[in-house]
């Protein structure tokens, strides 16, 4: 269950949502150990998932076809990756692109020769082919190409690459796009949604680009190969954990978290959930002490190498920087020895920034997985309840005042508070977001404009009898539902709205993007502007070969084994 | 001609009940409505077609000295939503009249049925019986009839989701885009400008 009424009554200190579901706050989220990519990287562990490559149709430069395939809770799946010539001006990380260096399926069971043609003619064309229901989900790739090719060149000349460059960059491949639950003939979610493995958020999407990383690291020993058979070395194990995936994410994710506040909601209270179980711990023990420690020396090590070229980002984490260090002084005072250490800790920590709070809450989960990592399996939902027609407009009314407070007091009369609006572009219908003053399309506004909705229910909500039941007001007023049904959501979901007006000119949609692509896993945010930004996945996970013996946590924030002993 | 995914035909029916100007609350429940039918291996893309071609008109409920509430005549995109709500406000059986056709409700209700893990029973123009959203038995069609007797008892069995498919007609889904793509807005340079990869052509 997903709703607050069903929380145990030991983890009520919840943080509320008009602290945590705000933007500011937001764009400052950090990975956790509830992320979905690390929930993954325990399943994987779990089950002792072993990946077998099952096909290798490459020509010398790497162009061709390859399979993986592995077995997941009793299923299996299959990678069916294509790499393609690319021309340099094709390469482009924009969403209208329409060729790519390589392009994905994850296949749902083992791909036969038919499979594999079919979807050799359809998955390179992206949203301009179809898939099936076989097809869990879409993905393409680009090389990193200065990186791909100093690697490539440095393998066949029997030499590791430069370490340095390696973990600079943390990729060879970055992903433009990860598609699931439908999209262009897809799989819907409601087909996997119940199995062991991948039932969990993004879990699909996840495995799909862990075994994308893998196969970026056979594709450049494959073509070192051939270029130098007799001399070429593998990448060693310990360059390809510094080998990630990249991501390229712009705006089309940010609209999904004010769609979907029912999934947001649960998110954000498994998150504050496993916060309040640490929170209540009467005392820590030595052990306990000691892994938060060392995750914390992590995070440091982790920050100290995340540099960006924005400058207002680069301010925050040198922000960060200083602030961490001084929690760890701080935490070496012994205040942890006191009763109730992680709840005074972190109100300690409410006097640093939002950047350094966010990190702390992440790092203090670390050594806490037996009593929260059950968390995970309540981070997913089915089908959205329906309004409820029985209640009285009084109710409701009183709801908007009691979980909208927010939003009544805001002046839309001011331009500054409707100078944006969202809309969805012509181009692959993706969403974007214009300045309403500047831009043509206002009057086919997404309805994103929560707020100002919420208003205008609170206006006609005055107009009608108060006794009257929803049912009754809908009938009048159908224009209303979708806000009325809203508003009846957030009273048993509230962390499913963001307490900001997504439309006024201080919404920046950068807060949103790093909020989600927190919550799969990501780490070294490297905002481009305010409304799209680099990432990377997987950088220091586990390897494929690897996932069933080493630990699948230990990687939180991670950063080379250099950095942490520097 | 494609087979969409549910999800598919949730989102497309949901933007063409947007472009064709209906109210976004009532626009989500046509693609919940249409993607329904599609899982049962009906035209839930057509059927809703049918359905965003009626004009808005007032609805109206009322009762006649029994515990029937009547509501209707109107379109099934405004009358059917309101007639479902009515009879979930648990206050007895909800007789709607419809002025269109009738077959989109099948959807509606077998989405309420979903959502509420309700039993509804449908007699007159449609006769159905849906649990928890699963459909018990084929429906059957009265077209000389163009009222709905609409009944609710609790559900009673746990159901795997309908995950069928559907391939609607090449005219079916080019309409729908049509009406779809009224909801969207010309790229412009700004917009292109501050895109994700925007900045060019990148080897890191």
């Amino acid at each position: 269950m997903n709703d607050l009424t069903h929380i145990p009554p030991k983890t009520l200190a919840l943080r509320p949502p008009d602290m945590v579901m705000r933007l500011a706050r937001m764009g400052a989220s950090f990975p956790t150990r509830l992320s979905f990519l690390r929930v993954l990287m325990r399943r994987l562990h779990q089950d002792k998932v072993s990946v077998t490559r099952r096909l290798w149709e490459m020509t010398p430069e790497g162009y061709g076809r390859a399979v993986y395939t592995l077995t997941l809770g009793g299923h299996s799946y299959a990678l069916v990756a294509f790499s393609h010539a690319l021309d340099t001006e094709d390469r482009t990380d924009r969403v209208i692109a329409e060729r790519w260096d390589t392009t994905y399926a994850l296949f749902d069971g083992l791909p036969k020769r038919g499979d594999l043609d079919r979807l050799e003619a359809n998955v390179p064309l992206q949203e301009a082919g179809r898939v099936s229901p076989r097809e869990l989900v879409l993905s393409r790739a680009n090389k990193s190409v200065r990186l791909f090719d100093h690697v490539v060149d440095a393998l066949a000349n029997g030499q590791q690459p430069d370490t340095e460059k390696l973990f600079a960059t943390g990729y060879l491949m970055r992903t433009t796009a990860v598609y699931g639950n439908g999209k262009f003939g897809l799989a819907d979610r409601a087909q996997i949604a119940g199995r062991p493995g991948l039932g969990g958020a993004f879990q699909a999407e996840m495995l799909t680009v862990w075994l994308i990383r893998h196969f970026t690291h056979d594709l450049v020993d494959h073509i070192a190969k051939a270029q130098a058979p007799e001399r070429a070395v593998s990448l060693s194990n310990e360059n390809k954990r510094l080998l990630g995936i990249g991501n390229a994410t712009g705006l089309g994710m940010a609209p999904f978290l004010a769609t979907h506040p029912e999934l947001t909601h649960a998110w954000v209270l498994a998150r504050e959930t496993a916060l309040a179980r640490i929170r209540a711990l009467p005392t820590a023990s030595a052990s306990d002490k000691a892994a938060f420690a060392q995750a914390l020396d992590q995070a440091i090590a982790h920050v100290e190498t995340w540099d960006v070229a924005a400058p207002t980002q680069m301010a925050r984490i040198h922000g960060l920087r200083r602030d961490l260090s001084a929690i760890r002084d701080l935490t070496r005072t012994g205040c942890l020895d006191a009763p109730h250490p992680w709840e005074n800790l972190s109100l300690e920590a409410l006097a640093y920034g939002l950047e350094a709070q966010e990190c702390l809450n992440a790092v203090m989960m670390e050594p806490y997985g037996a009593l929260i990592d059950d968390l995970a399996m309540e981070m997913q939902t089915g089908v959205p309840k329906r309004l409820s027609p029985r209640m009285c407009l009084d109710e409701l009314a009183t709801i908007i005042r009691q979980t909208y407070a927010w939003a009544l007091k805001i002046d839309f009369d001011d331009p500054g508070e409707t100078h944006q609006f969202w809309y969805v572009s012509e181009d692959k219908a993706e969403p974007r977001l214009g300045v309403r003053a500047e831009e043509p399309g206002g009057e086919l506004e997404t309805p994103l404009d929560i707020a100002r909705q919420v208003q205008g229910l609170d206006r006609a909500l005055r107009e009608a009898h108060p006794t009257d039941s929803v049912a009754a007001f809908l009938m009048r007023r159908p224009d209303q539902r979708h806000v009325v049904d809203r508003v009846q959501s957030i009273a048993t979901h509230p962390y499913g709205e963001i307490r900001d007006n997504l439309i006024g000119q201080a919404c920046l949609p950068i807060d949103l993007l790093r909020f989600k692509l927190a919550f799969f896993g990501a780490t070294r945010f490297d905002p481009k502007s305010d409304r799209w930004t680099r990432i990377t996945l997987c950088q220091g996970a586990p390897l494929v070969g690897e996932i069933a013996k080493v630990d699948p946590d230990g990687w939180a924030l991670w950063s080379p084994p250099r950095a942490i002993a520097a | 001609m494609i087979t969409p995914s549910l999800n598919e035909v949730a989102k497309k029916m949901h933007d063409a009940a947007r472009g064709a100007g209906w109210p976004q609350g009532i626009a989500a429940e046509i693609g919940a409505a249409a993607a329904w039918l599609s899982a049962q291996g009906a035209n839930g893309v057509g059927i809703a077609l049918d359905a965003l071609r009626s004009a808005p008109s007032p609805v109206e409920a009322w009762q006649n000295g029994d515990d029937i509430w009547r509501i209707g005549p109107g379109p099934v995109a405004l009358v059917g939503p309101s007639a479902l709500d009515l009879a979930l406000t648990g206050d007895g059986p909800v007789c709607m009249t419809l002025d269109d056709s009738p077959a989109l409700f099948l959807g509606f209700a077998g989405w309420a049925s979903t959502q509420t893990e309700q039993r509804i029973t449908l007699d007159g123009a449609i006769a159905a019986q849906i649990d928890a959203g699963h459909l018990l038995g084929a429906p059957h069609n009265d077209p000389a009839r163009r009222d709905i007797l609409i009944t609710l008892q609790p559900g009673v069995a746990q159901h795997p989701p309908g995950l069928g498919r559907q391939t609607p007609g090449a005219t079916a889904w080019t309409e729908a885009e049509s009406f779809a793509a009224k909801t969207r807005v010309p790229t412009t340079e700004t917009s292109r400008t501050r895109g994700a990869g925007a900045d060019g052509i990148d080897a890191d």
